[in-house]
């Protein structure tokens, strides 16, 4: 197999990955929601044998599957070797979702749930970040900029609303941005 | 040097008239009683700096490249949303400028402006 073979199908895994984490998680929150008690906030991040409902029982599965995914794609970015800064962010990447797999996979009890949870969305927020200026260095404008305009407006919301009305958007905006990080790479 | 384009004409143009109505539109929304003034002043008025300096690139003297001015045109949206979504900007205000911009961004990276950037501008 030639090496420019290798690499299209290296690129096309990476876009593939991202895709399915991105639907993955956007459609275990939409499934949640349905739920009529059920509210994405952190209290929802909940450890599988905790779950009472089939809400919470299948938004921590689609978490657990979701952190698997984001895990090898974060691997993925790094086995790329395509510089510095898509290296650091697959290393952000794979213990973002090394930590939502221990979330609702290992983690039976309350101890440490709060602490994991933070340390999760600041991973993906720093991932999402360095991802956006890994895209900007690549020439890859469009990607970037929708990037930038995410990050900004996540922003203001937590500024304006606070963490409790940050969650549900947070999780549909970062799933449209796996989703458009995956089509990247599948047609670049 | 060619003619310029009309793509960049008119990005100019449009620029140009987001940066004034970001100001106008600023200082009539303006709430002198609010407790967050740095922010209700400061954000906009970035924008419009942004706007200009939009406008100025696409002048025949202009020195940015492509991938730069498109950086400068997708902050300005970014800061454009974050305004209207934090709640310094109306919400009307915030949704005619973020046209304005979407506007400006896609004349000054189409690819007419993009050969005459490249190879024509001086």
């Amino acid at each position: 197999m030639s090496a420019d073979k290798q690499v299209e199908r290296k690129d096309n895994l990476t876009g593939y990955l991202a895709i399915a984490a991105g639907i993955v998680l956007s459609a275990a929150v939409l499934f949640g929601s349905t739920g009529p008690d059920w509210v994405l906030n952190e209290r929802a991040f909940i450890p599988y044998l905790n779950c009472e409902t089939i809400y919470e029982r299948v938004f921590s599965i689609g978490l657990t599957v979701c952190g698997t995914l984001v895990a090898i794609f974060g691997f993925d970015l790094i086995w790329l070797r395509r510089g510095d800064v898509l290296s650091a962010t697959g290393l952000v990447f794979l213990i973002a979702g090394l930590i939502a797999m221990n979330i609702t996979a290992f983690v039976s009890g309350w101890d440490l749930q709060g602490a994991l949870v933070t340390a999760m969305v600041l991973a993906v927020l720093l991932g999402t970040v360095l991802m956006t200026v890994d895209n900007w260095m690549g020439g890859r404008i469009f990607v970037g900029g929708i990037s930038l305009v995410l990050i900004f407006s996540l922003l203001a919301l937590l500024a304006a609303n606070g963490i409790s009305e940050f969650w549900i958007p947070a999780t549909y905006g970062f799933s449209a941005w796996m989703i458009i990080q995956g089509l990247n790479f599948l047609f670049k | 040097m060619t003619d310029k384009p009309t793509t960049a004409s008119a990005g100019k143009t449009l620029a140009i008239l987001g940066g004034i109505i970001c100001i106008i539109g600023t200082a009539l929304t303006f709430d002198a009683g609010s407790s967050n003034i740095m922010a209700e002043i400061g954000i906009p008025l970035l924008s419009a700096v942004l706007f200009f300096a939009i406008s100025g690139e696409l002048n025949v003297n202009g020195s940015m490249k492509r991938g730069a001015m498109a950086f400068l045109c997708f902050l300005n949206i970014a800061v454009l949303a974050f305004g209207t979504i934090y709640g310094t900007m109306e919400l009307y205000l915030g949704a005619v400028l973020i046209l304005l911009a979407v506007g400006v961004l896609a004349l000054s990276t189409s690819s007419g402006t993009y050969r005459w950037i490249q190879a024509d501008r001086i």
